[in-house]
């Protein structure tokens, strides 16, 4: 028992580290200081997250969880996201009045539901930890409370979660009723092909595409990207979306498994959806924030195709992708925190102009994020994206990749308009704020993605040893 | 030295590139800072040939060929692109010829490009060619060989243009990109081809099963792949480019447009040669058109008036010889002669550019004349570089070209020996031309009296160059001293080339390079009799003598305005009502049309994203209505 909890200790150090955070801005109210705990205890836990990424996972609590291999590699890419969100904060919520010492709290507390969720065994944990990410975010959304519509933004996201968690328990309830456990090291044995399990895993479903915003169930996306605080944004964009794409991969691989069949092509429709869909009103947004909403939900599509190939190397592709996605996305988000001005939050695209001519590396930055999204060589987006299709080309689902490819063609489209934008010559206004540290962030993903891109065999082996050749039991 | 430093070969220059485009893009004032640019460039190339020298030192020529993998980029499955060099005796002395002459180019460069607003570009770009020569010469895939082949194309566009205000300029620039690009279409399609019947595209791989390809197919690929090497190295049909090509900073003619990136067809031709000569039609024609291209390139040398197109002229010629080379079975004598004319023709042109850079920018030769006496270092040198280049014994030149044609002859093409003949007769007199309207006689303009020295920076590479015209030759003395004794530069190329053996007698050696040698002396002795005494007098004589032949050649035989009206203008007139048509059904239409419903759904789910929550929370009941159906559908 002592040595299970000391094997949780990432996320022990997070909530810590959130605790610490409210005693101390209790003390001095917004101190200056608490990014800097924040961090503290995001480093700590990525160091150890990243030593125990090799080896193969453990079982903890009599199997509640499981740590390490696949929960490591997850739980790195959600600190790395954490760790670029805390450090976007502090750069950008003085500038929009609103550096409240709690924000890094909630980041951490999300985190660490985030963390649970891809680490759970058990359902019920999966839930809590579902829930303990949600309310963080809900409050971060509405973070700007004399805004209308950050009020909007936190309002609708609360209201269809907390629809979307209605169908979560009710999923949770057939399952149980049918199998008589949440376990899903148990579930595979006891699969019964009754309507009523089925209903449960259709409700359940509903509840973890919800939180990934795969279409149909995207429709807060937009609305809560544009009225949250933009690196809070990018958290939400990547990673949320990332906890939630492993809670339900653990679910459709390790518990669902044996019935792949059942569910790979619903799992494919969602995907060419969300592709279709996420692009095609990408191309009608004039505002980076919901086109970059908008574009979060084509990419959850990409990484749905790895799911929806059920096979190890389908999977494998679509942690990979996680990765690749989030690095991009954070980048792009952030150069968005950092040149964002308007009073009111927004940044409509032609407030990108001269920004590369302003500032060269930011901008070079920028195109590079970008054109990992659309997918360009040698960047980390076109390994991601060639790794989920060769899998799908693999499960012989030659339509859905072809409307993979079709769509990340069309996708170059707006993409690319945003790369050109920024070179017009036009005199822009300086970085409203200095981000040193932010800098070197972007440095760091942009660095990630040629990384990925140039030499994906380590990570490509890395997550694929997570799986069984059948891509059955995940390691 | 470890083979498995070679990757820095390539990677040196990336980095001098990486460095200077990405300072002098974010940090305006290292534009400025002419000197470390000039530094960086330059130190990372000589390291490269440092580094090169090392490995010819170190490696015995047993352990040859070498295989170094870098890393696999993608392997899946069957598929493995992995990124791999190939040390070879071949692709080893390519690498020293390019770092080496590279090396002194970038030097004076250094001089010469100085004040210009560009200063960090050119050498940023400068520095990249350099990285895809050598990955052109190292690769040990084809593909990854195309990719050093496109990066050679591209920086050669780029420095061509590198003056891109100047429409001339750019327009040459973006006629060289075009005429190489039909060439690497098919280069392209011949390596798909060869992908196809191999199965690989690895060099060993290939080369290995050269022999079990069918022989149309080998002999269609054989052609594809020399149709891309007619292009890049300018020879007949697509050779109009080069002559265009010297809208470029000089140094940048020196460096890729004689010595190097024009060489790679010879390279090609070299490395596959094993492929080659299983198919001698193909390898006929080759030798052919090289011998036709030395030919008509020669004769249009002889009435340039422009100093660097004489040059131009003179290396499509060179170039010509060495594809007869090649075509006759002498793929390492062609090399060599890529090696001795590395030295002269970038002589030459690094020559001509102290000359250029004296007289403020001037270029035509009958505005020249009598610089003898101001500038006695670039007269010397360039005056080594001429007649190495005549092929005078003994100097470089010589050697080279005799090693190639007492092949020819020895290979019983007898016409093309002879036309090779004639074409270093026109050799001589282009190169005894062009070295007394420049430098001997009166001066012919007022600039000439004010003409100077170049500063050091450019002294130095004229004299490293100068004693590589002179001595580069004696590595590789004919058969007839010493039955191949002397001749060591055959016995390493033939380690990687498939060279053809030709049986020719002592008797008749002894008589192709008797002749070689009268023609270089005789021909000179001609040239400056004639020009010498008449100076650009003796160009209207002959023009007077000769007529219609001296128009045909001045007009470069009409080629141009043949390509405009057979190609060019048909195209443009006969796209246009294609153009029109797919304008209005292909863009308007299928494009059009797929944009439009991209759109279409684009904005009918703006629509639908009203803000209303109520409706958001319908679509998601409707979403859930739809899985549960789906599920209760697969179940009962």
């Amino acid at each position: 028992m002592w040595l299970d909890t000391l094997a949780l200790m990432p996320v022990l150090l997070l909530v810590v580290a959130g605790l610490l955070i409210i005693v101390l801005d209790s003390l001095d109210n917004d101190s200056p200081v608490l990014p800097w705990v924040a961090l503290l205890g995001l480093l700590g836990a990525l160091v150890l997250e990243l030593n125990r990424l090799g080896g193969g996972g453990r079982f903890l609590f009599e199997g509640l969880l499981r740590v390490g291999g696949f929960s490591a590699y997850v739980n790195a890419v959600l600190l790395l996201g954490g760790i670029a969100t805390v450090i976007f904060c502090r750069a950008y919520l003085p500038r929009i009045w609103h550096a409240h010492g709690e924000v890094y709290a909630l980041v951490l507390f999300a985190l660490v539901g985030m963390m649970v969720m891809a680490a759970s065994y058990d359902l019920v944990l999966t839930f809590l930890g579902l829930e303990t990410m949600s309310v963080a975010l809900y409050v971060l959304t509405g973070l700007a409370r004399e805004d209308v519509r950050a009020n909007e933004a936190a309002m609708k996201y609360f209201l269809l979660g907390a629809f979307a968690t209605g169908f979560v328990l009710y999923g949770l309830a057939f399952l149980y009723g049918t199998t008589g456990t949440t376990r899903l090291d148990l579930l595979p044995t006891r699969i019964p092909n009754t309507p009523l399990f089925w209903v449960g895993v259709g409700l359940l479903l509903v509840g973890f595409l919800f939180k990934i915003a795969a279409v149909p169930f995207h429709m807060w996306a937009p609305d809560a990207y544009q009225g949250a605080p933009t690196p809070i944004a990018g958290f939400m964009a990547t990673a949320s979306k990332a906890a939630a794409m492993s809670a339900l991969l653990l679910l459709l691989g390790h518990g669902l498994g044996l019935v792949r069949p059942q569910w790979a092509d619903v799992l494919a429709v969602v995907a060419a959806l969300s592709m279709i869909v996420g692009n095609g009103a990408a191309l009608m947004q004039g505002e980076v924030k919901r086109l970059l909403a908008y574009s979060g939900i084509a990419h959850v599509g990409y990484a749905l195709v790895g799911i929806a190939s059920a096979s190890a190397s389908g999977y494998a592709g679509a942690l990979f992708y996680l990765l690749a996605y989030a690095s991009a996305a954070l980048g792009a988000f952030g150069v968005a925190a950092l040149w964002e001005q308007r009073p009111d939050r927004q940044l409509p695209a032609e407030d990108l102009s001269g920004l590369g001519r302003r500032h060269p590396l930011l901008g070079a930055l920028w195109v590079l994020f970008l054109l990992s999204l659309v997918g360009f060589p040698p960047l980390a987006g076109f390994m991601a994206k060639y790794a989920v299709f060769a899998a799908a080309v693999q499960a012989g689902k030659i339509w859905l990749v072809l409307i993979g490819v079709i769509t990340s063609m069309i996708s170059a489209y707006y993409y690319l308009r945003l790369c050109v934008l920024i070179w017009r010559p036009v005199e822009a206004h300086p970085l409203p704020s200095s981000g040193q540290l932010a800098s070197g962030v972007l440095l760091l993903t942009s660095a990630l993605l040629l990384w990925l891109g140039l030499w994906p065999s380590g990570v490509l082996e890395l997550v694929g040893r997570f799986f069984e050749d059948s891509g059955l039991v995940l390691r | 030295m470890m083979p498995q430093w070679t990757p820095y070969l390539v990677g040196l220059p990336l980095l001098g590139f990486l460095l200077s485009g990405l300072l002098g893009l974010l940090w305006p004032r290292y534009r400025r800072w002419e000197i470390g640019i000039g530094v960086l460039a330059v130190s990372v190339v000589a390291l490269a040939f440092l580094l090169a020298l090392g490995l010819f030192v170190g490696l015995p020529q047993e352990e040859l060929p070498l295989r170094v993998v870098l890393y696999q980029w993608i392997a899946s499955g069957d598929f493995a692109a992995p990124i791999a060099f190939r040390l070879d005796t071949l692709s080893l002395w390519m690498t020293l010829i390019v770092t080496g002459v590279g090396a002194l180019i970038h030097l004076y460069s250094i001089g010469y490009m100085r004040g210009d607003a560009g200063y960090w570009r050119y050498f940023a770009y400068l520095n990249l060619f350099i990285a895809a020569m050598l990955l052109l010469v190292l690769a040990d895939n084809l593909l990854l060989l195309f990719l050093g082949w496109e990066g050679v194309g591209l920086c050669s566009y780029l420095l061509i243009g590198h003056w891109y205000a100047d429409r001339e300029k750019a327009f040459a620039a973006r006629k060289a990109f075009v005429v190489n690009r039909i060439g690497d279409f098919a280069f392209l399609i011949g390596l798909l081809w060869l992908f196809r019947e191999v199965g690989s595209l690895d060099l060993g791989v290939v080369l290995d099963r050269a022999g079990a390809i069918e022989s149309t197919a080998l002999g269609a690929i054989g052609m594809l792949l020399f149709l891309g090497a007619t292009g890049k190295s300018a020879q007949i049909p697509l050779y109009v480019w080069l002559p265009d090509a010297m809208a470029g900073p000089t140094p940048v003619s020196a460096l890729i447009h004689a010595a190097t990136m024009v060489t790679a067809g010879v390279y090609l031709l070299a490395r596959l040669s094993p492929l080659y000569v299983l198919s001698p039609g193909v390898l006929g024609l080759i030798a052919l058109i090289g011998a036709l291209t030395a030919l008509l390139a020669a004769t249009m040398a002889l009435v340039q008036t422009d100093i660097k197109k004489v040059l131009a002229y003179s290396t499509i010629s060179q170039l010509g010889l060495m594809f007869l080379g090649a075509g006759v079975g002498a793929f390492s004598a062609a090399i060599f002669h890529v090696f001795t004319h590395a030295f002269s023709k970038a002589l030459l042109f690094l020559g001509a550019g102290s000359v250029i850079h004296a007289l403020e920018g001037e270029q035509d030769i009958r505005r020249m004349g009598g610089l003898s006496r101001h500038m006695p270092l670039t007269y010397c040198t360039f005056l080594l570089g001429a007649l190495a280049l005549a092929g005078l014994p003994p100097l470089a030149g010589f050697f080279s070209k005799d090693m190639m044609l007492t092949a020819a002859l020895g290979s019983g093409h007898e016409v093309l020996w002879f036309l090779g003949l004639v074409s270093s007769l026109l050799t001589t007199l282009y190169m005894g031309r062009l070295l007394v309207l420049v430098f001997h006689g009166a001066p012919r303009a007022p600039a000439v009296s004010r003409a100077h020295e170049a500063p050091a920076v450019m002294r130095l590479p004229l004299v490293g160059l100068a004693v590589g015209a002179v001595a580069a030759g004696w590595i590789g003395w004919p058969d007839l001293l010493g039955h191949g004794a002397w001749n060591w530069i055959g016995r390493w190329l033939s380690d990687s080339t498939a060279d053809l053996e030709h049986g020719l007698s002592l008797g008749l050696e002894a008589l192709s390079i008797a002749l070689s040698v009268t023609v270089a002396v005789g021909g000179l002795w001609m040239a400056f009799r004639l020009w010498g005494r008449a100076g650009l007098e003796a160009d209207h004589m002959l023009q007077r003598r000769l007529g219609g032949l001296y128009a045909l050649w001045q007009s470069g035989y009409r080629v141009e305005a043949i390509y405009e009206r057979l190609f060019v203008r048909p195209l443009l007139q006969g796209s246009a009502a294609p153009l029109r048509w797919s304008e209005r059904y292909i863009a308007g239409g299928l494009i059009g049309l797929a944009s439009r419903s991209a759109f279409f759904i684009g904005s009918g789910i703006r629509r639908l994203q009203t803000g209303l929550l109520s409706l958001y929370a319908l679509v998601m009941l409707i979403g859930a209505l739809g899985l549960l159906a789906w599920f209760l559908w697969r179940s009962l």
